[in-house]
């Protein structure tokens, strides 16, 4: 990543980006920069560099973790995994996949995204549903904090108490109370198999209907994505085996091949025609991971150039609701994880007055308990929202204010990714 | 310290005069719990509402009064004991369910409900609550997140955190605020800060707990060994192998006989190890992993390999494991229980450990195992009363928990520092770890009332 490259993205003036090569090296320059009250930023690839606030601050130095590139302890027979921040998803998944086993979490920004800005930024797609989120499956993290120490939590085995879960905090604080170095997973052995179930419906209320069998159902199922009729239609044009329907709901299922077969033989019937009306393609092994990539390749690779994508946060009971109350919100295609209750709402056209769009979104979802983030978007978007005196994320003021005082335990000066976060943190 | 009188007559005033206890008799059984450590509060208080502990806390603050929530008393690292006297809040009057909602997979329970009772409430949806600690007959969910509480079950399903999706805290300052109540919340995760805190940044008034479809079919199996070693490798196989089995307990010799002695509930006496090993999920794989996990056993020698037929048989299975803790204090009177967590290949080594650290201090001890998670419960059974014996017990405890450090593990897999790991804590973080943790309670606690004197080194 060059200076100017970042500069573009977070909206300031980069003095340099630096990629240290070592743990101590990391410590060392955190500690001189900090001595000459520098700010900075961490990056792993940038991937998601867009995400977050702009940086208040005149300008910052980008440290970037792609230097630490390595995978520090794979044990196989404990299920566990320990790797460098600035390893890259893809290269991980494939060492793992040698000895039959994965990091259950997708990375629907692509394979070079580092496991530490995947961690930093909370970051998780469609089968969080099946397998936790970042939080359920960090085990322990080693970081570096602003004054150069650098410090442990959690460890490496999956139960442990002792003491705070501070790896807790640290998951999502984008970048904002140390620079994480090292990152302990707890893993799976690799599925057998895979089948997904691609079902469309008329309207909201036969999704609705579909989505409470589903999470009735103890069949092993690990996403429920539920598009609304953009997306659905987007997905259709693009060549996807999507049936005739406006909404979609899909399914992805893993496991053996007998328990998968019985499990979509089932909620085919259950969710079909007959009974809530849905259309149905089951999809087979390879094609159905070839929809899952159209999935993330339609909605969550053009991040870097969409005008602004927001996080829809919600209870379960009301994703389907989520979903029909964002329709008339012509600017966006809508998808959520209708077992989750998170979901994106993806702006393409520069056009769009973002403003007044992000008052409609927080009007319609109000009622339904769910509240929305800016969660990516171009340095101009952020400034036209800040200028009218809305906040990036919703948070209560009581929740932030001690949120502001943990910030200040770990980054006492404020260096750390100023800004960037809930509040200006 | 004996309790100011205005104090008293406020807190009378709050939960009613009859809900206030300060007899001597009352207030001794409320200085303990399931470890060793004892405290002597002031004043019990028994609550019935977040509003009762809203005025308490408030009170309990402005008067520099310490406070700890109480469930039933079952921690095992002395996290309910008034160290430092003041007040203990009772809740087990707030054990309502207050909402199930199987179509947003959740359920929201007062602090103070038994964690089988949540179970028993979700049953006729088709649900559950998957953390089962040994002690979820009486334990309460309360209690379960302050100590992040795990149990047989979280080897497939996961601890505590992993399950509960919001709590309605009393923060020390009064205020009462609910995290995740509609969601996930944008920023820190304090939530996943809290649960595990040992109730130390705040009191849980109310849960909002994740909750699951019961398991299409279920097979309980107990296979036997003649080694511990061999019984330890089967579990690293069967997990090595991709088998994610809901439970793999393991006992040792003398836990076995323990159990057989007070519950004689079949396991064979002369086996140095059994494992209780328990496969769920939909019908049609239930078979293909149960003869799975049979064929690794008998690749590790088991001898036999009993598969329980009915519920009963599945019931007398799991009540020795569940009953093996408490069937401990027919050896001798006492018993501390440590919970080292070490990586799970390690176990054989570990256990080895154990053995000469009891030899060297002349203790007997029975080993109760959460296998497939690393996690070790050797059981130190000694006589309390005996100062000498005591102390060698706290040494052997210690070196236990210095073997699992050693090995890349952690000294509390599940029943949390509280008072008697203080000083163990020592052996995982430095001084710049533990300070950062000092702060963060202060952040939640600053005048230091919540639940004083847990978790942190002293000596």
């Amino acid at each position: 990543m060059t200076a100017k490259e970042a500069e573009a993205i977070l909206g300031v003036e980069v003095e340099e980006v630096v990629a240290p090569e070592t743990d101590e090296a990391l410590a060392d320059l955190v500690k001189n920069l900090a001595k000459e009250q520098r700010r900075f930023v961490v990056a792993g690839s940038g991937t998601k560099l867009r995400w977050g606030d702009l940086p208040k601050a005149p300008s910052v130095t980008v440290v970037q973790t792609t230097g630490l590139d390595q995978i520090t302890d794979h044990d196989p027979a404990n299920l566990t995994v320990s790797v460098q921040s600035g390893v890259r998803y893809a290269a991980l998944q494939r060492a793992l996949g040698e000895h039959g086993q994965w990091l259950p979490l997708d990375s629907p920004w692509g394979g070079d995204a580092t496991l530490g800005g995947i961690v930093a930024a909370a970051a998780c797609g469609p089968r969080r549903y099946g397998y936790g989120a970042p939080r359920d499956l960090v085990l322990g993290v080693r970081l570096v904090l602003p004054d150069g120490s650098q410090v442990h939590f959690g460890g490496k085995t999956v139960k442990n108490v002792a003491g705070y879960d501070v790896t807790k905090l640290l998951v999502g604080s984008y970048g904002t109370l140390g620079l994480l170095t090292e990152v302990t997973f707890r893993l799976r052995p690799l599925p057998q198999e895979e089948r997904s179930l691609v079902l469309t419906f008329a309207t909201p209320d036969s999704l609705d209907v579909a989505v409470e069998a589903v999470l009735r159902s103890p069949d092993p199922v690990v996403a429920v994505e539920a598009l609304g009729t953009r997306a659905t239609g987007l997905l259709r044009s693009e060549g996807a085996p999507v049936p005739d329907g406006a909404y979609l709901l899909a399914l992805r299922l893993e496991g053996t091949r007998p328990v998968l077969q019985a499990a979509v033989d089932r909620l085919a019937s259950d969710l079909g025609p007959e009974a809530v009306g849905g259309k149905a393609a089951v999809l087979e092994s390879s094609d159905s991971a070839a929809f899952w990539n159209k999935i993330e390749r339609l909605f969550y690779s053009g991040w870097q150039q969409a005008k602004a994508v927001l996080k829809l946060r919600g209870p379960v009971r009301n994703a389907v609701g989520v979903l029909a109350a964002l329709e008339p919100v012509e600017a966006g295609l809508a998808w959520v994880g209708a077992g989750t209750g998170v979901g994106y709402l993806k702006i393409d056209s520069p056009e769009v007055d973002l403003v007044s769009l992000f008052r409609e979104v927080r009007s319609v979802l109000g009622p339904l308990r769910a509240r929305v983030d800016l969660l990516a978007a171009d340095p101009a978007a952020k400034r036209e929202l800040s200028q009218a005196g809305i906040p990036l994320w919703s948070v209560s003021d009581t929740l932030l204010a001690r949120m502001r005082d943990v910030k200040k335990i770990f980054d006492p000066g404020n260096l750390l990714a100023p800004g960037r976060f809930v509040g200006g943190i | 310290m004996a309790l100011d009188r205005k104090l008293e007559k406020q807190l009378r005033k709050i939960v009613g005069k009859r809900n206030v206890l300060t007899l001597p008799e009352q207030l001794t059984v409320y200085g303990y719990d399931a470890s060793l450590d004892r405290g002597q509060p002031d004043a019990v208080v028994l609550v019935d509402s977040t509003e009762q502990v809203a005025q308490i806390v408030r009170l309990a603050t402005a008067s520099g009064v310490p406070y700890v929530a109480r469930g039933s008393g079952t921690s095992l690292s002395g996290g309910p004991v008034p160290a430092r006297g003041g007040l203990v809040l009772e809740m087990s009057r707030m054990a309502r369910v207050e909402e199930i909602d199987p179509r947003d997979r959740s359920a929201v329970v007062q602090a103070g409900i038994f964690n089988l009772k949540i179970g028993e409430a979700l049953k006729p949806y088709g649900f559950t609550y998957a953390p089962d600690p040994a002690s979820q007959k009486v334990s309460t969910i309360g209690g379960n997140v302050a100590e992040n509480a795990g149990g047989p079950h979280c080897l497939k399903y996961g601890v505590t955190s992993h399950h509960v999706l919001g709590v309605e805290v009393v923060w020390p300052d009064g205020t009462v605020e609910w995290l995740g109540q509609d969601g996930e919340e944008a920023g820190y995760d304090l939530l996943g800060l809290l649960i595990g805190s040992e109730g130390t940044l705040g009191v849980v008034t109310r849960v909002k707990v994740k909750i699951v479809p019961l398991p299409e079919a279920v097979k309980t199996m107990l296979a036997v060994f003649d080694s511990l070693t061999d019984a330890a490798d089967a579990v690293s196989e069967i997990i090595g192998e991709g088998i994610l089995p809901a439970t793999l307990e393991m006992m040792d010799r003398t836990t076995i006989q323990v159990v057989e002695d007070s519950m004689a509930v079949g396991y064979p006496r002369d086996a140095e190890a059994v494992l209780v090993i328990e496969v769920d999920g939909p019908a049609a794989g239930i078979q293909v992993e149960a003869d799975a996990v049979a064929e690794i056993c008998k690749r590790h020698r088991a001898r036999e390999l009993r598969v329980a037929r009915d519920d009963a048989e599945r019931d007398r299975l799991w009540a020795g494991r569940r009953g093996a803790y408490g069937a401990m204090t027919r050896i001798q009177p006492s018993t501390m229980v440590a919970d080292g967590t070490v990586p799970r290949t390690k176990l054989p080594y570990v256990l080895k450990r154990v053995a000469e650290i009891a030899d060297k201090y002349g203790l007997t001890v029975g080993n109760l195992l959460h296998a497939g998670d690393g996690n070790l419960h050797p059981n130190i059974v000694f006589d309390a009363s005996n100062p000498e014996e005591k102390e060698r017990a706290l040494k052997a405890s210690f070196e236990i928990l210095e073997v699992c450090v050693e090995v890349g593990g952690t000294i509390s897999g599940e029943h949390g520092i509280g008072l008697e790991k203080r000083n163990a804590m020592r052996l995982l973080f430095n001084e710049r770890e533990l300070e950062l943790m000092r702060q963060l309670k202060h952040v939640f606690d600053p005048q230091d009332l919540c639940n004083p004197d847990k978790i942190f080194p002293v000596a």
